[in-house]
């Protein structure tokens, strides 16, 4: 795809559209990168005559990540990733409430899973998720999320020998 | 000869009752799997892969390899009769065969499809069968170098050829790599990028970067994005047995696509997306009927399924006689070949024929049972495409969770698993394919080993991977897969 073309569309003006979210993608991998290389620097150095260590791959990864994190800054910065288009992405915008609900859902999942059990937690999991779809229908959704819980403990743990945590159920 | 006794025997071990049972459980879960959305076979195996720890390798590889083939049969009944297609290598199934259901055929195409899929899935078996010795044949005869070099074109063409850009893809499999570096390096005893945290020390776990990138970044995807979206089940109007003329319609394209499909899924070339392409531009330009593509062709239906199907077997073939994963379900086997302490690789075929031929054999048996599974039962089916979305993938997350805690005790992954869920819908939302992250997850220390040993060899001179006649040309083929697009854009400016 030619640089701007696209986006001469989205715009009248020629100026290029930038789009702040692929730029922050190109920095985070950059960030990644650079990150990782300092981890690498404090890895021991390789012994022998071979000049092999725990050293090599690091580096090469973090070289290879700084690299690309480069080139998608540029792509991000001149025209944009090529072939993803923005302007599709914007007439389809995210739903951050459906999004924050399944979130709570995973992370008091993971919080509440060791104290209370892995039953009542998961329960919960389910309708906080079931809420983010959409549902609204409380009561329901606890019983069927109760059920699968349970079956699913079940089956974790006795067909495939998983130890979960059974909290303050007596089962 | 040989190949046939060894099939033999392959055939007297998996048709045990325990093995026909893991067997049916597979391509059962299989198709379970490929039928509903947001949960496919890499999530599925990878939520499985604890019961390595209860039973033995063979009943435990012939379930996850049901599973993964299974999803393929599965797969096209969604995109057939929902219009979404229920795995990625179903897209051009849920064109054509949907127009089909449309105009009240439903019953043909979801019938071509699964013996479509049987024909394809038997041919390459027996494909299988007899090609990997000779690759493993070869393949004993490479070093450390070759392997080396030959994992290097693997990762390249994972990354360059599937996808809209071969720099996300490249990107997308370097991540792999680092999460792949995370904990013990085993060579030397170091500890890398752990930041003194136990659960690090030990590695990221594979079930929770699969489960996070597939599972819950789908399901935040879908939820923030899709999810106003309700799609209507079709009804299956006519009968599922097909018709003389569709007979007639069907059976070359089948043969085509079996051919298209095979070689593409053994090289890893990410997975059976693009064979299905293939299949089905190749069947619109040969078809008498060229009128009826886009409006619901037989053969646009017939084709592509065959491909897809043979794609996955192509895989399987590349797995086992080179160890070499070609899609994130194949890297997931290999995990699950690990659990055992077995490498996948020209050297399982010598130490484990066993195992191997057991697991040969209960494909063909896998494939009959998959072809019932999907033709008279497909009713059965049709049922788990009613489920409500909202309850569908919250029941996904109670067995995410559950399955990524379980696997160490640890809360501390199910954060990481909603972590490596956000970066899931980052790349969904920016286009990064996500296979190659498991793929270089999974392969790179493998590579890293390989390098290793190589410059152990050669006291630390890098010339051997070009000194090596084979090394050096699997190499300059990578190299040319990632610099010749550019070198003939930049002929085509002057």
């Amino acid at each position: 795809m030619e640089p701007g073309l696209r986006n001469d569309r989205a715009s009248p003006d020629t100026q290029p559209h930038r789009h702040i979210g692929q730029i922050a993608v190109a920095v985070g991998v950059l960030i990644f990168g650079v990150a990782l290389a300092f981890g690498t620097a404090q890895l021991p150095e390789a012994t022998g005559y071979a000049k092999v260590g725990p050293r090599l791959m690091p580096a090469i990864v973090c070289g290879g990540l700084i690299l690309l994190g480069l080139v998608l800054l540029k792509e991000a910065l001149f025209g944009g990733f090529r072939g993803v288009d923005e302007t599709d992405a914007s007439a389809n915008p995210t739903d951050w409430r459906a999004f924050a609900w399944i979130t709570a859902g995973i992370v008091i999942n993971g919080i509440l899973m060791v104290p209370v059990g892995f039953v009542i937690s998961g329960t919960l999991l389910f309708v906080l998720a079931a809420r983010g779809f959409g549902s609204t229908k409380w009561v329901k959704n606890a019983i069927i999320g109760l059920i699968i819980a349970i079956g699913t403990y079940a089956f974790f743990t006795y067909a495939l020998g998983l130890g979960l945590p059974r909290g303050i159920l007596p089962v | 000869m040989e190949v046939l006794d060894f099939l033999a025997n392959g055939f007297s071990l998996a048709l045990t009752f325990q093995n026909l049972l893991w067997c049916l459980v597979g391509v059962t879960l299989g198709t379970a799997v490929g039928v509903l959305p947001g949960i496919g076979p890499a999530v599925t195996v990878a939520l499985l892969l604890p019961v390595t720890s209860k039973i033995d390798p063979s009943g435990a590889l012939i379930m996850f390899a049901g599973i993964y083939y299974g999803a393929m049969y599965g797969g096209s009944t969604t995109s057939i009769l929902l219009n979404t297609p229920g795995e990625s290598a179903t897209i051009v199934t849920a064109m054509e065969g949907n127009q089909m259901a449309k105009r009240g055929r439903a019953g043909a195409a979801l019938s071509t499809s699964a013996i479509g899929s049987f024909v394809a899935g038997t041919l390459t078996v027996a494909a299988l069968t007899f090609v990997s010795p000779l690759v493993v044949d070869i393949a004993l005869r490479f070093g450390p170098p070759e392997f080396f070099s030959l994992m290097v074109l693997a990762f390249i063409t994972v990354s360059s050829v599937l996808g809209a850009s071969a720099l996300r893809g490249l990107t997308a499999l370097f991540i792999g790599l680092a999460i792949g570096l995370v904990g013990i390096d085993i060579q030397s005893g170091a500890a890398r990028f752990a930041f003194e945290v136990p659960q690090l020390l030990d590695g990221i776990e594979v079930v929770t970067v699969a489960v996070g990138l597939f599972a819950v970044g789908e399901t935040l995807w879908v939820a923030s994005k899709e999810s106003r979206i309700e799609e209507a089940v079709m009804q299956m109007t006519d009968s599922i047995w097909m018709k003389a003329e569709d007979w007639k319609r069907s059976w070359k394209p089948w043969l085509r696509g079996t051919a298209i499909g095979f070689p593409f899924g053994a090289i890893p070339a990410g997975g059976a997306e693009i064979p299905t392409f293939i299949s089905y531009a190749m069947e619109k330009k040969l078809t008498k009927y060229p009128e009826e593509f886009g409006k619901g062709a037989i053969e646009g239906v017939a084709g592509p399924e065959a491909a897809n199907n043979a794609a996955s077997t192509g895989g399987m073939t590349t797995l086992l006689a080179l160890g070499l994963p070609t899609s994130a379900t194949a890297a997931i086997l290999l995990a699950a070949f690990q659990q055992y302490g077995l490498q996948p690789g020209p050297m399982l075929f010598v130490n484990s024929a066993d195992l191997v031929w057991t697991l040969i054999a209960s494909m063909y048996i896998g494939n009959a049972m998959l072809l019932v599974l999907n033709l008279p039962m497909v009713g059965v089916w049709v049922k788990l495409l009613k489920i409500k979305k909202h309850l569908l993938y919250a029941g996904i997350l109670i067995f995410a969770t559950l399955g990524v805690y379980g696997m160490r005790q640890s809360s501390f992954d199910i954060f990481l698993l909603y972590v490596i869920g956000l970066l899931g819908f980052l790349m969904r939302r920016y286009d990064f394919p996500t296979a190659p992250v498991l793929i270089g997850m999974i392969l790179g220390p493998l590579a890293e080993a390989q390098l290793r040993r190589s410059l152990s060899i050669s006291q630390g001179d890098w010339m051997i991977f070009l000194q090596k006649p084979l090394s050096a040309t699997l190499l300059a083929i990578a190299v040319l897969i990632v610099i010749g697009p550019w070198l003939l854009r930049k002929f085509k400016k002057q």
